[in-house]
């Protein structure tokens, strides 16, 4: 895969400033905010510009009891034909059940059953993609199902590879799973299979009574970009990538923390 | 019988009727071209091409009116955090206002020490002072007509005047002579009709209205449509952003400062945002800005950004 560098994600709130960007090779928009018909004035810039936009699904509900939605998976596929994208992406989670909207990404437990589940909505979402590649992240949770019969590296492992889908791995969620659990993050990285990454996010979190919360919302701590260093020590993903989904900061940290990033990663800046 | 078009003894005026007609409609003519191109001269405004950017200050007086000028520059200063609003709607002073403010930022912020509205704010002797010198300006420059150039603009129609009070004459005499008017009647209608509407007189003018847009269209992250993050652009963009686009900038990105200071909802309102839709039910009177405000909302177009999802 091209290498595309440090990124940082598209939200019309600070699409100016993402414009801006000299060095901007890749970015991700929210793919439910896309019109495929009447694709924002500031995207199709960067489409034409050749800097590589990935849309990112939030609503497909992957992990979900229910087959995926359809029409759900046909809009994310003319979204990756409106900006002519490599790739999609979504979440290992359901957001939806019995016909009750969650507004939040949820953990799915992870058992042999659910990974059948995933893998069958995973299959059937692919069908309605089309053949544009699909990149599955799993997402960061405060709580764990009980009694779970493969480890986080199994499961994923395992559905990536019935799949063929790639990992777009979060490593802000790494870092919040282990601490969460009081485990090592560095750990928990050697059992991903990161010759899978298709592009990795990074993000803020905070912390609230003792649990991390990967909140896209505060700046990205020094451990964060500590792990990015550790990931970049083990392997080479094609794009790191910033998101930031709201309390944007002034345009100056925005550059700061995407300095920061590059010089974890070992990467040019793009500022 | 046949029509004669030579004069005869009972034509009014000795000119017979469809000569009169061909003739009157040829002076209407003559009078509305000469009118317009005449008008144009005042409301055309000054060539683009080498016209600097306007400054937010310049962008909200064109685009609504003073109101506006003090909203763009109360975004500034809330994006600088420099003044605040108690529950009453009277401004207070923070921090000092970064040094790139504008002369009216800095004058809003000092009328903010006397702890005056945000309506207040706007009969505040320093900021009166320049708000008078800057609309000056863009008259003189040629963005907007001030009153003596409306008035003079309006007078031009006088002469579409002269033209319907002659056909009036004609109708009188010749409905006493027992001669046919009706064609001339219809004739005079459209005539009438830009008679009047040539007494509508811009307060901005074509080039004022085609930069607007020109700006719009290159700050179009700045729209409310986007739902701009003031603290990532800064200052001078919040107060663009309000400027160019009107005070629901301000209400979707400071809501709560907008609602203490009492900030009217309908001021130079383009395309409001996808988020905006159901925030204010009845309290927007219309098109209050009588018609002298440009209402036509450039920069829109449908569709684009919003909905920033999970």
């Amino acid at each position: 895969m091209t290498d595309y560098g440090v990124a940082i994600g598209w939200r019309p709130e600070i699409a100016g400033y993402v414009e801006r960007l000299p060095g901007l090779r890749f970015t991700e928009v929210v793919a439910e905010s896309v019109h495929p018909h009447a694709v924002d004035d500031g995207l199709r810039r960067l489409v034409d510009r050749g800097v590589c936009v990935v849309p990112h699904g939030v609503r497909l509900s992957l992990g979900g009891a229910e087959p995926v939605d359809d029409t759900r998976a046909a809009h994310l596929a003319q979204c990756a034909a409106a900006l002519r994208a490599p790739l999609v992406s979504e979440h290992i989670a359901f957001v939806r059940a019995g016909g009750l909207e969650a507004g939040h990404l949820l953990p799915v437990p992870r058992t042999r059953e659910s990974v059948d589940a995933i893998v069958a909505n995973v299959r059937r979402a692919q069908a309605a993609l089309g053949g544009v590649p699909l990149a599955l992240e799993p997402i960061a949770a405060l709580f764990d199902w009980p009694d779970p019969e493969l480890t986080e590296g199994q499961f994923l492992t395992e559905i990536l590879d019935r799949t063929g889908t790639l990992l777009l791995l979060d490593i802000a969620n790494i870092y919040a799973n282990a601490r969460n659990r009081g485990e090592s993050p560095t750990a928990l990285l050697d059992e991903l299979p990161l010759e899978r990454i298709a592009y990795v996010h990074v993000a803020g979190g905070s912390e609230h009574d003792g649990y991390y919360h990967d909140t896209h919302t505060d700046a990205t701590p020094p451990a964060v970009l500590e792990l990015v260093k550790e990931l970049c020590a083990r392997s080479t993903p094609p794009a790191l990538m910033l998101e930031r989904d709201g309390h944007y900061p002034p345009a100056a940290d925005l550059t700061r923390e995407l300095d920061a990033i590059a010089a974890a990663a070992g990467r040019p800046p793009i500022t | 019988m046949t029509t004669s078009i030579v004069a005869g003894p009972g034509d009014t005026w000795g000119v017979p009727g469809p000569q009169f007609l061909w003739l009157y409609f040829g002076l209407a003519a003559l009078a509305i071209i000469t009118v317009l191109i005449w008008r144009r001269s005042y409301t055309g405004g000054p060539s683009l091409r080498n016209a600097p950017n306007l400054t937010a200050t310049q962008a909200a007086l064109i685009n609504g009116d003073r109101r506006l000028a003090i909203y763009s520059s109360l975004a500034a200063l809330r994006a600088a955090g420099a003044v605040e609003s108690d529950s009453r709607g009277t401004l207070k002073q923070l921090n000092h206002p970064p040094v790139d403010s504008s002369e009216l930022d800095r004058a809003v912020y000092a009328a903010a020490g006397r702890q005056v509205t945000a309506v207040a704010a706007q009969s505040d002797k320093a900021v009166r002072a320049l708000l008078d010198r800057t609309e000056a300006e863009l008259a003189q420059q040629g963005w907007i007509l001030d009153e003596p150039a409306r008035r003079s603009v309006r007078q031009g129609a006088l002469v579409v005047f002269a033209v319907v009070a002659l056909g009036i004459a004609r109708v009188v005499a010749g409905v006493s002579n027992d001669r046919p008017v009706t064609n001339l009647v219809l004739l005079m209608i459209p005539v009438i009709v830009v008679a009047f509407a040539l007494l509508r007189v811009p307060r901005v003018s074509a080039a004022g209205k085609r930069q607007l847009t020109r700006m719009r269209g290159r700050v179009q992250h700045l729209s409310p449509r986007q739902s701009p993050s003031w603290s990532t652009y800064g200052p001078q963009d919040a107060a663009l952003s309000v400027g160019l686009f009107g005070v629901g900038a301000f209400w979707l990105a400071d809501p709560a400062f907008a609602e203490a200071a009492e900030l009217q909802r309908n001021v130079a309102q383009t395309g409001s945002g996808y988020y905006s839709s159901g925030s204010d039910s009845g309290s927007s009177s219309s098109s209050s800005c009588s018609s002298s405000s440009s209402s036509c909302g450039g920069g829109s177009g449908c569709g684009g950004g919003g909905g920033c999802g999970g």
